[in-house]
C-alpha cells in the first residue's frame, strides 16, 4: 500500500508508456509522502468494469494509508495526471483521479500489519529492507 | 456476501491453484464472517503490474468485513488470509498484500 490502479480505455495507455508512468507514480508518492518505494504498487487495466471511467479515457484510483493531508493528496493526483499526459499523450481533461484513505492497521504486507505513516523505518528494519 | 477482490499477475497462478484459492477464501469468509465470498478475480496483464517501479509479482487480496473488527481480531484474520494466499500461490509473504476493511458505510 499504496495501491494505484489505472484503468484506461483500450489503447489509450500503450504498453511502452506503463513503466515510465509507474516509475513516476512511485517517485511522486514517495517524494510527497515519504513512504518507502517498496510499498508502492501500480497496476494498469483496460476497460475494467470495477473502475468505471464513465465518459473519460483514464481513471486512476489510489488506495493509500490514512494520514496524508488534503494538499498532499491533491499534489499527488495532479502530478500523476501530468505524468500520464507526458507519457501517453492523454489530455488532462480526459483523466480522472482520486484516492481513498485506508487505516494502516487494516493492511498487511510482508506478513505484518503496515506501519502508520512516519513509522516505516522500524518496520522496514524488522523486514531487513531498511 | 463478503466482497473480495483478488488481484494477481498474468501467468502467476495456474488454473487449479486459482480454483483452490477461491475455495479456501470462501471457506475463510464463512468461518470468519458466517458469509460466502463474492470474489472479483482480476488479472493484471503481463507488463502492466509494478511494485517499487519494477515488474510486480504481488498478489492482492482485499475484502470488506460484515462487522467492525477489533484490531486483534483483524490481525489474526489478516494473518490467516495471508497464509492462505501464500500456500496457494507459492509466493512469499513479501509478495502478498491483504486488507480487511470495516463494512462499507
Amino acid at each position: 500500500m499504496p495501491l494505484y490502479m489505472c484503468n484506461a480505455v483500450r489503447g489509450m495507455i500503450p504498453d511502452a508508456a506503463k513503466p515510465g508512468i509507474a516509475a513516476d507514480i512511485t517517485d511522486i508518492h514517495c517524494e510527497i509522502t515519504g513512504a518507502p518505494r517498496s510499498f508502492v504498487h501500480v497496476f494498469f487495466f483496460e476497460d475494467a468494469p470495477q473502475l468505471p471511467i464513465n465518459d473519460k479515457s483514464v481513471f486512476v484510483f489510489g488506495s493509500i494509508r490514512a494520514g496524508r493531508s488534503e494538499d498532499q493528496k491533491a499534489d499527488v493526483l495532479a502530478r500523476i495526471k501530468h505524468s500520464i499526459r507526458a507519457h501517453a499523450g492523454v489530455p488532462g481533461s480526459e483523466i480522472i483521479a482520486d484516492t481513498i484513505d485506508l487505516p494502516a492497521s487494516w493492511v498487511m504486507e510482508g506478513g505484518e500489519v503496515l506501519p502508520e505513516p512516519g513509522e516505516e523505518e522500524a518496520w522496514l528494519a524488522g523486514h531487513g529492507a531498511a | 456476501m463478503i466482497p473480495v477482490m483478488c488481484i494477481v499477475q498474468d501467468g502467476q497462478i495456474p488454473p487449479h491453484a486459482e480454483e483452490t484459492l477461491k475455495t479456501r477464501i470462501g471457506d475463510f469468509t464463512r468461518r470468519a464472517f458466517d458469509a460466502s465470498a463474492d470474489i472479483d478475480w482480476i488479472v493484471v496483464s503481463e507488463g502492466s503490474g509494478f511494485t517499487a517501479a519494477a515488474p510486480s509479482t504481488s498478489v492482492i487480496a482485499s475484502l470488506h468485513a460484515n462487522r467492525p473488527l477489533a484490531q486483534a481480531d483483524r490481525k489474526a484474520l489478516l494473518n490467516e488470509l495471508c497464509d492462505i494466499c501464500m500456500d496457494e500461490t507459492g509466493r512469499s509473504a513479501n509478495e502478498i498484500v491483504t486488507s480487511i476493511r470495516n463494512p462499507k458505510d
